[in-house]
């Protein structure tokens, strides 16, 4: 494959709700817990916040953040400021302040849309402008403004549509620059294979402002679905949530897919899901088996990607079945190669860094040109970038793609390569075992294991024991009522540290 | 404003035992910054269902209903009262 021109697609992100809009005017789009609109709806709330952004002084390339949670005016805002020409920053309301600052400072944004309850808070933080979400609610709702007219010339497929911000392994967030024709490109290659129908109902229970959440808009409008947006406080009653509005799809990291087994536990009947789809972190074979067990209805599909590409890799449904621990095969059109550390492609089998080629791989980290040239590497000869993902793992010969964890998962251990992602499997594979983390070594202390489990820690050990090398074996096990996440739904093996530096009690 | 809490000792040790609680624990305290984020606000609801053979209705589950104990106090004895001879047995785990 040699074909890894930057293909374009000529369309806008904004195209795709056009499309939807003229196919399906009333059909439903979006509901949130308030209420619904229908495509036509959120196409007229569109026009009138692209206005109204107008009115508030915002022009072509401005950054407009929005820290609104995963209302339905938030995916308004999305269109009318991709529409009227800004750039779209998605920013989780979980974000707490110390990072906040910093990444509103990164985004020099000309206007900020935050949640009322904390716009006190986010002036505190920032001097831009910043406005509650009651009043975007309002403008939307009011009387529609007078078109704005073109804010500039209309955006083309090069030019930017949204910044997503994602943590780095130690400095502060960074944002990926996100052109419309690549995210165009990408939302339609993963919408090939995952193949949601008009039919649909999407319930996107993780927040819109991680991107495996935003993308379930665009995979929504390609299809011309209806996506449900559900709050973290609403989590309890995800069942329920899923019975009221017929959800059929639910995308899901491990906690999400937790939360949803115990909660299927209190009710007798299970609601019609047809598939759940994976990623950001990998679901371990006792919960695949536990979902399916709740949820017999339903196909499971393991994806793997990162916001640089957005997605790097979809598997078959159910192809765990076959290939167990496979996140399966490229997105058409682009191209996944292993490399050592001299950057020369592996042979299937082998294990290295996991790259990426394609019109998916985004435009690089917003005003950081020098991490970007590290990490999107340009071919001098031939232009072509490579995407080096900083991800571990190994090609089978047919091309499916195995995850072994971030470079900084990896390490060695009594001469061992060890993976921290393959000490958690074996963890998670002991019964009673509900969830594990695995911190690797550092200079003051040895590997550490964490477990959700009601086992003693010694049991946890012997039972691991039968599954690992001695050599990989952690010294001490350390039992925790749950596991720390990030706003994200990942494990946050930030406190995870923090515990072991400083124990409590 | 000591007065002996409007709840009993087991609803108390199912709190502490899933979230890390301050020694007192005031019916206004906020749970969510005490760790309840939407996996433990399900471990708790679990549980307390467990502890009093009780299921609280979905339609009852608002994150207000988390939000300190003195409204989860509240919202669990309502169902106890209501439900106390009908309610179904919790299997299924």
């Amino acid at each position: 494959m040699t074909v890894m021109e930057h293909v374009r697609t000529g369309l806008v992100v904004d195209d795709l709700l056009r499309e939807a809009v003229a196919r399906r005017p009333h059909a439903r789009a979006v509901s949130d817990a308030t209420g619904g609109w229908t495509y036509a709806e959120l196409d007229a709330a569109a026009r009138t916040g692209a206005a109204w952004l107008a009115a508030h002084g915002i022009g072509p390339g401005d950054r407009v953040v929005c820290r609104a949670g995963n209302v339905r005016e938030f995916v308004a805002l999305l269109f009318a400021t991709l529409r009227h020409g800004a750039i779209f920053v998605p920013i989780n309301p979980g974000m707490r302040r110390y990072h906040l600052r910093s990444v509103l400072a990164d985004a020099d944004p000309r206007l900020v849309v935050t949640g009322d309850d904390d716009a006190v808070t986010v002036r505190e933080v920032t001097d831009r402008p910043v406005v509650g979400l009651g009043t975007l609610r309002a403008a939307l709702s009011g009387p529609s403004l007078p078109p704005a007219g073109p804010a500039g010339p209309a955006p083309n497929g090069d030019a930017t549509a949204l910044l997503i911000y994602t943590s780095g392994s130690t400095a502060a967030p960074k944002a990926v620059v996100s052109p419309h024709g690549t995210v165009v490109f990408a939302a339609r290659a993963i919408a090939d294979r995952l193949r949601y129908r008009a039919d649909d109902v999407v319930l996107c229970a993780l927040p819109l402002a991680f991107d495996y959440g935003l993308y379930q808009v665009f995979l929504s409008v390609l299809a011309g679905a209806h996506l449900v947006l559900g709050e973290p406080a609403a989590h309890v009653r995800l069942i329920s949530t899923i019975r009221e509005h017929g959800v059929t799809v639910v995308p899901v990291v491990p906690s999400l897919a937790e939360m949803l087994v115990r909660l299927a536990a209190r009710h007798s009947s299970v609601p019609a899901v047809r598939l759940f789809t994976n990623t950001g972190a990998a679901l371990t074979a006792p919960m695949i088996a536990a979902l399916r067990q709740r949820f017999p209805g339903a196909g499971i599909v393991a994806m793997f990607g990162i916001t640089e590409c957005k997605r790097v890799t979809i598997a078959e449904c159910d192809g765990d079945r076959g290939r167990p621990g496979s996140v399966g095969t490229a997105l058409d059109g682009t191209q996944v190669l292993i490399l050592d550390d001299a950057g020369h492609p592996l042979p299937p089998g082998e294990c290295g860094e996991i790259a990426v080629r394609g019109p998916h791989v985004m435009a690089g980290y917003w005003r950081a040109p020098q991490l970007s040239a590290q990490r999107f590497r340009r071919d001098p000869d031939t232009g072509t970038v490579t995407l080096h993902t900083g991800d571990y793992g190994r090609l089978d010969a047919d091309g499916h793609l195995y995850f072994e964890g971030r470079r900084d998962d990896i390490f060695k251990r009594r001469g061992l390569r060890v993976s921290a992602v393959e000490i958690e499997a074996a963890a998670c594979d002991v019964p009673g075992v509900r969830a594990a983390a695995v911190l690797p070594p550092t200079g003051r202390r040895d590997v550490a294991l964490f477990a959700v489990t009601e086992l003693a820690p010694a049991d946890v050990l012997r039972a691991l024991a039968e599954r690992i090398e001695d050599g990989k074996l952690p010294p001490a096990c350390h039992v925790l009522p749950q596991l720390p996440l990030t706003a994200n739904g990942k494990t946050d093996k930030r406190r995870l540290a923090e515990l072991l530096d400083q124990p409590q009690e | 404003m000591t007065t002996a809490p409007e709840w009993d000792t087991r609803f108390e040790t199912v709190l502490r035992g899933i979230l890390p609680l301050p020694p007192r624990l005031a019916p206004d305290t906020c749970l969510r910054s005490h760790g309840l984020d939407s996996l433990a606000s399900i471990e708790v609801l679990m549980e307390l269902e467990d502890a009093y053979a009780v299921r609280l209705p979905d339609s009852l589950l608002t994150g207000d209903t988390f939000a300190t104990p003195a409204a989860l106090w509240r919202t669990l004895t309502q169902v106890r009262s209501a439900d106390a001879v009908s309610a179904p047995p919790v299997t299924g785990r």
